[in-house]
């Protein structure tokens, strides 16, 4: 029981094809590039977009189905956005009270849930001001405290954080943990940012180009990426293959000899610390060795990346001060090498 | 941030080829006025405004362009708004249709009223045999007359007001559980206010205005049917220091009007 969706939409240019899941009392977290449809998602299940085809069903009441559609303003869905669009022309203390007006609740009655509210939030001085005299976090909470007054079933937040500066984030992003660690219902929360998402989510979803690439932990996701985008993220090189007796055929025809591979299609993790670099070809274990070009050098502090391209595109990390003895310079030639037991191998 | 309040903006010279087209243009409104200004029988004025044809003929305009602009706002707002939002089959003739007014002059729009609503008309002979009601001469009849060449200011307006608005505003009032109808009342009129409020001044403008339509479709009678722009044809052809008195009352109204609105309906700067 929970939120199960399954959404196609065609949306301008975007082809949104995503199924979804989230437990009853989860935070998960939607990720992915700008433009990957996140929003479009989140719109689409509060039925703010017409789906080609679909289904949205929350603790087993189906809100869209090709034959029944519960139009948006009765399905049990709050939706934080993300620039949270508080009504300029009502006060705060009226734009919390909308909701609760709209289902019916009487003037005095939504005004005195409304004030709780924003008492809870620490708002109450600002009650009768109108939004723009608002900060950006203010805004947020009252966006919240607007949404959450209707006790929705499930929770949508747009890129909460989104709107904020970088001097508030973090205070905003401790005090959003806090606010909705107090909300029992189920939770979606949109980001593009995979810091604010690896932080916040009990599990994470990824979607790119309308689809949903991989949902998991955040500790899932770390280990084991399986799209371009993830590994990125997480900071780890990703191969896609065929494995077949201890060597995986990378999609260029490169090669990769890894004893634990089993068969089948593949994706092959390697980190950055786990590439060693050399000025001359090395002698002895690493089995898997190439030579490359220094198409990029990243300075990481205490550390360097290093992109070498070459038969295998690989992103390597290296110490500072094994950076200077090797005198990596752009463009010139390199030997990299990666011990196959540490590349992690797993079925695609 | 007003651009007085910025000082880079303060000391910035407007550029010399546009202050003098623009005082071109300027001028060419102010001309007219000092025009009339310049011939007005200011000595006999005090008897003119007094005498109760004028009275009459100002109170009528005043009356018949408020109700054109109440009728205006009632009809032309739900219009709008489904020019703007519903996706009809038909929609774009609609919408020449609540603009031709705008293009037609405003005798022919009389005309086609008249062979509408006239007691001849399509419509109207059935409405003097069915219910004993006649437009032409009476009260009623310049409403309608000046309503029709009104509404469009207002309809045009409110729509480019809807279709230019943030319609997540109304996303957002939906998943908050209000229906469309709350939604209209209370988010997305609210919203449009100002450009509402334009096109209410705009309407009400060219209703007290209205020559044309008036006199084709209600006749020219005193008291019933004849506003000040009636009147001052009227009067022009007995007497021109009348024309010119009456004139300069329909200037200071609208004048007043104008200017106090505009700056509350038009943000200026």
């Amino acid at each position: 029981m929970s939120l199960d969706a399954s959404v196609r939409a065609r949306i301008g240019h975007l082809d949104l094809n995503a199924e979804l899941t989230v437990a009853t009392g989860e935070l998960a977290v939607l990720l992915g590039p700008n433009g990957a449809g996140k929003t479009s998602l989140l719109r689409a299940l509060a039925g703010l977009v017409p789906l080609d085809r679909g289904r949205v069903e929350l603790d087993g009441e189906v809100l869209e189905s090709p034959h029944r559609r519960v139009p948006t303003e009765r399905r049990p869905i709050g939706f934080v956005f993300q620039d949270y669009l508080l009504f300029p022309h009502m006060t705060v203390l009226e734009n919390v009270a909308f909701g609760l007006r709209a289902r019916g609740a009487s003037r005095s009655e939504a005004r005195r849930q409304g004030a709780g509210w924003l008492e809870r939030m620490g708002l109450s001085r600002h009650a009768d001001l109108r939004p723009r005299a608002l900060s950006g976090g203010q805004a947020q909470r009252v966006a919240l405290a607007r949404a959450l007054v209707m006790r929705p079933r499930l929770l949508l937040l747009d890129e909460p954080l989104a709107a904020l500066d970088a001097g508030t984030r973090v205070e905003m992003r401790r005090e959003l943990v806090h606010v909705l660690e107090g909300f029992q219902g189920t939770r979606l929360l949109v980001t593009h940012d995979p810091l604010e998402a690896m932080t916040l989510g009990d599990r994470l979803v990824v979607l790119e180009e309308g689809r949903v690439v991989q949902t998991g932990t955040p500790a899932e996701l770390r280990e084991r990426p399986r799209s371009n985008y993830v590994a990125a993220l997480v900071g780890l090189n990703l191969f896609r293959g065929r494995a077949a007796s201890g060597t995986i055929v990378l999609e260029n025809g490169a090669e990769l000899i890894a004893p634990e591979a089993g068969t089948g299609d593949v994706y092959a993790a390697v980190h950055p610390r786990a590439v060693a670099l050399y000025r001359s070809r090395p002698e002895g274990t690493p089995r898997n060795v190439w030579q490359g070009t220094i198409e990029g050098l990243d300075d990481e502090g205490e550390r360097m990346r290093v992109t070498v391209s070459g038969p295998i595109r690989i992103v390597a990390e290296v110490t500072r001060a094994a950076a200077s003895d090797l005198r990596l310079v752009r463009g010139e030639r390199i030997w990299a090498s990666i011990k196959a037991t540490e590349i992690d191998v797993y079925p695609v | 941030m007003s651009a007085r309040g910025n000082p880079a903006r303060r000391e910035a010279r407007p550029p010399i080829t546009i202050v003098i087209l623009g005082s071109f243009a300027a001028i060419f409104f102010l001309l007219p006025l000092v025009g009339l200004l310049w011939r007005a029988p200011w000595a006999s004025l005090p008897g003119w405004l007094g005498s109760g044809d004028i009275r009459a003929a100002l109170e009528l305009s005043l009356i018949c362009s408020i109700w054109a602009t109440a009728l205006s706002v009632m009809f032309g707002l739900p219009l709008a708004w489904l020019l703007a939002r519903v996706d009809f089959f038909g929609r774009g003739l609609i919408r020449g249709l609540a603009t031709l007014p705008l293009v037609l002059p405003p005798v022919v729009g009389g005309v086609a009223l008249l062979l509408a609503l006239g007691r001849l008309g399509l419509v109207g002979r059935w409405l003097d045999s069915a219910f004993g009601v006649t437009l032409f001469g009476t009260v009623p009849g310049v409403i309608i007359a000046e309503t029709f060449v009104a509404m469009p200011f207002l309809v045009l307006t409110v729509e480019a007001a809807l279709r230019s608005m943030d319609r997540r505003y109304e996303d957002a009032a939906a998943t908050l559980g209000a229906s469309r109808w709350m939604v209209f009342r209370r988010v997305t009129v609210p919203m449009i206010a100002p450009s509402l409020g334009a096109g209410a001044v705009l309407a009400w403008a060219r209703a007290l205005g209205e020559f044309g339509a008036t006199i084709t479709f209600a006749g020219n009678l005193p008291e019933t049917t004849q506003t000040i722009p009636l009147a001052v044809y009227a009067q022009l052809q007995r007497e021109p220091g009348g024309a010119i008195a009456l004139s300069l009352v329909l200037v200071a109204i609208s004048l007043v009007v104008l200017v106090s609105l505009r700056d509350r309906w038009w943000p200026a700067g």
